[in-house]
């Protein structure tokens, strides 16, 4: 018996417009909007809405036996709700079927685990859960964490909050002889459950999918199956994780043909069967205890040593969340938004050389020239939300000073902030 | 294989990048057993003989070599004297007294056989310097390099910019070689476009006339391309690169003051961009009391610049030093917190690589060669003020970022060396060669 386990990745941040130092205190946004809503549509319009339609064909031919599961990170579904509120829809739809699982995140996309503020990855946790449970209608019970960061203490942190397994990449670094294709355990919490991304057959996926784009050539599903057949058959789990993306714009035609002989293919394959992320620990336990005292993650297209970062990555990541414990006194909604916008990793991951957006043939939407570009910005933009954490801050204390009673009760709500 | 080069300084004989770059590539060919150079200039002030590279004084030639001039050389060129000539890399200040002139040049077409002819009775003299008569020294340079390419044997012929594109052509002409052209700066960037179209009609026939073209950046090539309608296959790009620092390190030269140093050092002509300099200078003191301008060098623009710092009401923190030389360059260098070159047009800017070594974070503009070769600098439009007032806020006010800046371009800068520029260029030499 195998089971294939089938996840895809969304993921938007909030990409940030130039922001000088002589702009810090003039109340200019922070966020790029004409960018961010310009990709968010074109990735709907292209990609998602299209890749969910064919999905929920392909998912009620088959019945029960495909199986796919997401991670949406929050800023991705912010993103949703504020420009295409009827992606949420599609996959609401895809949801219903009960075939289709959403997978628990930071809500911010953030490096926070990589940090010593439990109290603010407990928050993003719970932010991110009760989102999914409200748009998707269950609470996810599998995590998958900001670009597949995991650790040994990573692993145990997210023991505490609730969570029985997370999803990590399948790295030699980690697994060194071992095979991906098992369940492993925390090294510090046994009870937490570790699946490995595979990443040969992850990345032979996509760059199929890919390579579908515009070639003329037309790669059956033949091969990438025999790919899977080749497996030892002893191994019982396959994990699949990709972008989402892969799945859309160009040539969908030939994607979507792809992945149907794809998916008949493996049905027709006796004792191979799709699984959902939370299905996998009721069916295998652990083989082994896994030990990653470093870091290790996936970035799609862009690999770098950068745990714990490189020096302006750590200054930065360390200024951010030397305002944690002000903001935690916040109850400004639109303070607390931008707080969570700023911690999206891919504003650290820009302040390294190697990010794909500073090499010229790559065509991109990027500000920045450089990681000292991205850096600048993001300091100023930090300096900016300092001076208004700071004031806020003020301004509470005067409002409970002249008003003891009523200082609690003004939290707002906010239309895209969803329950807690 | 030999080589005759054709430059027009070198070192310490100099008066801007050209000669640092003649001599980082003479000497970074002399690592290369099979390149001879034979480097001729109009005056040396030394006559250094190494076993790979060989300087003639082309002054000595004239006062001793045997003169013989032909017609064929007569038409290629026009003599025009001029009063005043556009001195590239003369004192900015002798430039800019000249230039006022240039409106009364009564440009003579002389026949290069009279001028020859007067030649043979009297005795070639070069200054060396560029002066006023330039167009007249640079074809008195074109006979002289004709003798010697007459009495030399060589296989290859190598000339630094327009000064010297005569001379080279006067060369390939008497002796069949094929003729490599290296473009270290156009007209364009010299004169902030208004070009000069004597100038402009010798750079032109020169690219045309060479078998290979060298250019210190891909934005000189496009220009070539564009402004002088050169085919780009026949261009290539070699940058330029930077000798390692001096043994002796003297030791640095402390801040003086209190604040942060933000240093302008170069020409203060409109090629280099100090009005927007002095632009930055007035954003970031409306914010930062930390912090003072220097800017070093001198030029045509310097005493409107002392105006505007006046106007602007910055002058208590805005600085001049007057034109720098040598081991003083090295000195403001090391007082400097942060370099900034805001370049409008800039071919190459090699003090950037200076202020590298020196572990001083820099700030370049994208409209500089240099910017296509490194990295580890923030890179700006020059006209994009609030980006530069930016960086040097952000320099200032972040440490890890100033060190990285340091540290990462120091290294970088480390591995540049002359042997790999030269190297690309002997590549150059082997596939013109056997064409």
């Amino acid at each position: 018996m195998k089971s294939i386990s089938l996840c895809f990745q969304i993921h938007h941040p909030f990409h940030f417009q130039t922001f000088r130092f002589l702009d810090i205190g003039t109340k200019k946004s922070y966020y790029d909007d004409l960018r961010i809503e310009r990709e968010i549509n074109e990735a709907a319009i292209n990609y998602y809405l299209p890749a969910n339609e064919f999905l929920l064909k392909l998912i009620k031919k088959h019945k029960e036996k495909l199986k796919v599961a997401f991670y949406i990170s929050g800023t991705a579904i912010d993103q949703f709700l504020m420009y295409e509120p009827e992606v949420l829809t599609s996959f609401r739809q895809l949801a219903d079927t009960g075939q289709v699982e959403f997978l628990g995140g930071t809500t911010s996309h953030s490096m926070i685990s990589l940090t010593n503020q439990k109290n603010e990855l407990i928050n993003q946790l719970k932010d991110h859960q009760s989102k999914m449970a409200y748009l998707f209608g269950k609470k996810p019970t599998v995590f998958v964490n900001t670009d597949l960061i995991y650790s040994d203490l990573i692993g145990n942190d997210l023991a505490d909050s609730g969570y029985q397994a997370m999803i990590t990449n399948g790295t030699r670094k980690t697994l060194i002889w071992r095979s991906s294709n098992y369940v492993y355990s925390n090294f510090i919490q046994p009870k937490m459950h570790v699946y490995f991304r595979n990443e040969m057959i992850s990345n032979e996926l996509t760059g199929i999918l890919n390579s579908l784009n515009s070639d003329v050539q037309d790669i059956n599903a033949n091969n990438f199956t025999s790919l899977l057949k080749n497996l030892n058959p002893v191994e019982p789990l396959l994990n699949i994780y990709v972008d989402y993306k892969a799945l859309g714009g160009f040539g969908i035609e030939k994607k979507e043909k792809f992945v149907q002989s794809f998916v008949s293919q493996i049905g027709r394959m006796p004792k191979v069967s799709f699984v959902l992320p939370s299905e996998i620990a009721e069916m295998y336990g652990s083989v082994a205890e896994i030990n990653a005292s470093e870091p290790i993650c996936w970035l799609n297209n862009f690999h770098s040593y950068y745990y714990p970062g490189n020096e302006l990555q750590m200054e930065a990541i360390k200024q951010l969340y030397l305002l944690n414990e002000m903001v935690a006194n916040i109850d400004d909604i639109n303070l607390q938004k931008d707080w969570q916008y700023l911690q999206t990793s891919d504003h650290i991951h820009l302040m390294d050389d190697q990010h794909p957006a500073y090499f010229s043939n790559n065509i991109s939407n990027c500000i920045y020239k450089s990681k000292y570009d991205a850096f600048i910005n993001f300091m100023n933009i930090l300096d900016d939300f300092r001076i208004r954490i700071v004031e806020e801050l003020k301004s509470k204390e005067k409002r409970a000073a002249s008003s003891p009673r009523k200082g609690k009760s003004r939290k707002q709500s906010n239309p895209h902030h969803l329950s807690k | 294989m030999n080589v005759l080069m054709l430059g027009w300084e070198f070192p310490p004989n100099i008066s801007g990048g050209l000669g640092t770059a003649c001599e980082g590539i003479v000497k970074g060919l002399s690592a290369y057993n099979d390149i001879h150079v034979l480097f001729v200039v109009p005056k040396s002030s030394r006559n250094e003989n190494t076993p790979n590279y060989k300087l003639i004084d082309a002054e000595k030639v004239a006062k001793t070599g045997k003169v013989i001039f032909t017609k064929h050389l007569s038409h290629e060129f026009t003599t025009i004297e001029i009063p005043s000539g556009l001195l590239p890399y003369d004192s900015p200040e002798d430039f800019s007294k000249l230039k006022h002139f240039s409106n009364e040049i009564t440009a003579s077409n002389v026949e290069m056989e009279q001028s020859v002819s007067t030649a043979q009775t009297r005795e070639f003299h070069f200054t060396g310097k560029y002066s006023p008569n330039l167009f007249e020294e640079i074809d008195n340079y074109a006979v002289i390099a004709r003798l010697i390419a007459e009495n030399n044997q060589f296989e290859l012929i190598h000339v630094h910019d327009w000064l010297t594109f005569p001379a080279g052509i006067a060369a390939k002409q008497v002796s069949n070689k094929p003729l490599v052209v290296h473009v270290h700066s156009t007209d364009f960037d010299r004169s902030g476009g208004k070009v000069n179209p004597s100038i402009y009609a010798i750079e032109k026939h020169g690219f045309e006339q060479a078998d290979k073209i060298i250019t210190v950046s891909d934005r000189v090539k496009k220009r070539l391309v564009a402004d002088y309608g050169i085919s780009a296959q026949k261009i290539t790009t070699v940058y330029n690169a930077i000798s390692p620092k001096s043994g002796k390190d003297n030791p640095k030269v402390a801040n003086k003051f209190s604040e942060k140093v933000v240093t302008f050092l170069g020409r203060i002509t409109i090629q280099k961009g100090p009005e927007y300099f002095m632009e930055v200078a007035k954003l970031v003191l409306q914010r930062m009391k930390n912090v003072r301008f220097v800017m070093a060098g001198n030029g045509d623009m310097m005493s409107k610049m002392v105006d505007l710092s006046a106007r602007y009401g910055i002058s208590n923190k805005f600085h001049f030093t007057g034109f720098l030389k040598g081991n003083e360059i090295k000195e403001m260098l090391d007082m400097s917190d942060v370099f900034i070159m805001p370049s409008v047009s800039e071919p190459f800017g090699i003090v950037p690589l200076e202020a590298m070594q020196a572990k001083v974070p820099v700030i370049i503009s994208l409209q500089s060669g240099v910017s296509e070769l490194i990295r580890n600098v923030i890179k700006t439009d020059f006209w994009d003020v609030n980006a530069m007032a930016d960086a040097i806020h952000a320099i200032i006010s972040h440490n890890p970022l100033s060190k990285v800046l340091a540290d990462e371009g120091t290294r970088e800068v480390n591995q540049l060396n002359w042997e790999d520029s030269a190297g690309d260029i002997r590549n150059i030499y082997l596939n013109t060669v056997s064409v």
